[in-house]
């Protein structure tokens, strides 16, 4: 076998090795995720921490924000939040704040903004209360259009808005 | 076919930058691979701090705060198949009814108020919401048919798989409440 040959046979087996390890990588990229991008979760219904019940409604999108009064990490993003709240509500969004538990979030009345603590199972199946803060933004559908797990930074709120332009367009 | 110096280089340069994407490659499946095992959940073997509360179908604060030795079976009350679910739990609570330790069964709506209709009917408690947390270990036990067995402490005491037949689901929880 001469030196041309061999060469070829190399590069083409590595060519071939590179192309499986891509798809294998593209593959194993949703799996892993914790949400994956259009995933349909639920349109968040349930009791409040007023103990009123939030019924199924209709808005052109919802804003999920879970959070607790006591972790640092959901007062660091304050501003970009409230910036993806005042653009999202510009356009009719729901917001809905929630606590994984109980007694973790005091009552905060703040105009168009609910604060659902005791949810249905729906919503259970698709959101891991696993750390604190998630926001999500969510089509009318349900369906995840953007997630941010920790706080929101500001090229995630950029990304955010992006996904709100396209969600009203 | 003989090659010239420009083209050994060439080919050794081509060799070595696939070389380099294997290994970046490689890097990140490996990489993915320890993020998705790390991927956080709640382990329904955790049991949840602070007591079990929802509402029930009619809207109603529903605690499980025994002063005394008591169980707590948590299931989950399917909506589609709500024939077969009344029937299992009601007579798996009947066969348990003469136990010195009392049970509470807990039947959680898959579908929120839509098991209202079913409440006259059942023996168990029908809760239609949850805490989220809760909701989440009850939703992922489900995913995997199984049934979740607190004490009065709030520990879980096991995680069982749901059975049809409402014998064999009487038998194995009395197995594990002892």
């Amino acid at each position: 076998m001469n030196y041309a040959t061999l060469s070829k046979i190399v590069i083409i087996s590595l060519v071939v090795i590179c192309t499986l390890e891509y798809i294998v990588f593209l593959a194993m990229r949703d799996v892993g995720r914790l949400y994956r991008s259009n995933e349909t979760m639920s349109i968040p219904t349930g009791f409040l921490l007023n103990g009123d019940y939030l019924p199924l409604r209709s808005a052109p999108c919802y804003v999920i924000r879970l959070a607790t009064d006591q972790c640092r990490y959901c007062n660091m993003d304050q501003s970009e939040y409230n910036q993806l709240v005042q653009e999202t509500q510009k356009t009719g969004c729901e917001i809905v704040v929630s606590a994984p538990r109980v007694n973790e979030m005091k009552l905060h009345p703040v105009e168009n903004r609910v604060q659902l603590q005791y949810v249905d199972m729906k919503m259970m199946r698709a959101l891991r209360p696993v750390l604190t803060p998630q926001t999500f933004l969510l089509d009318r559908t349900a369906r995840i259009k953007w997630s941010c797990l920790g706080s929101v930074d500001i090229h995630a709120l950029r990304l955010a808005l992006r996904a709100l332009k396209n969600i009203n367009n | 076919m003989r090659l010239n110096n420009y083209q050994v280089l060439i080919t050794i340069v081509a060799t070595l930058l696939l070389l380099c994407a294997l290994i970046r490659l490689l890097w990140l499946d490996v990489s993915l691979v320890r993020s998705y095992s790390s991927v956080p959940d709640l382990d329904v073997s955790i049991s949840a701090s602070g007591w079990w509360q929802g509402y029930d179908s009619a809207g109603t604060l529903r605690q499980f705060r025994p002063n005394g030795p008591e169980y707590l079976v948590v299931f989950v009350f399917h909506s589609q198949h709500a024939a077969a679910d009344m029937s299992l739990w009601n007579e798996t609570m009947q066969l348990l009814q003469s136990r010195l330790v009392p049970i509470t069964f807990w039947g959680i709506c898959d579908a929120g108020l839509d098991c209202n209709i079913h409440k006259d009917v059942a023996s168990f408690v029908i809760l239609s919401h949850l805490d989220p947390y809760q909701m989440r270990i009850v939703a992922k036990a489900d995913a995997t048919d199984e049934i979740l067995i607190y004490n009065q402490v709030n520990g879980l005491v096991a995680h069982l798989k749901r059975a049809v037949d409402p014998y064999i689901m009487s038998h194995a929880i009395e197995q594990r409440v002892r």
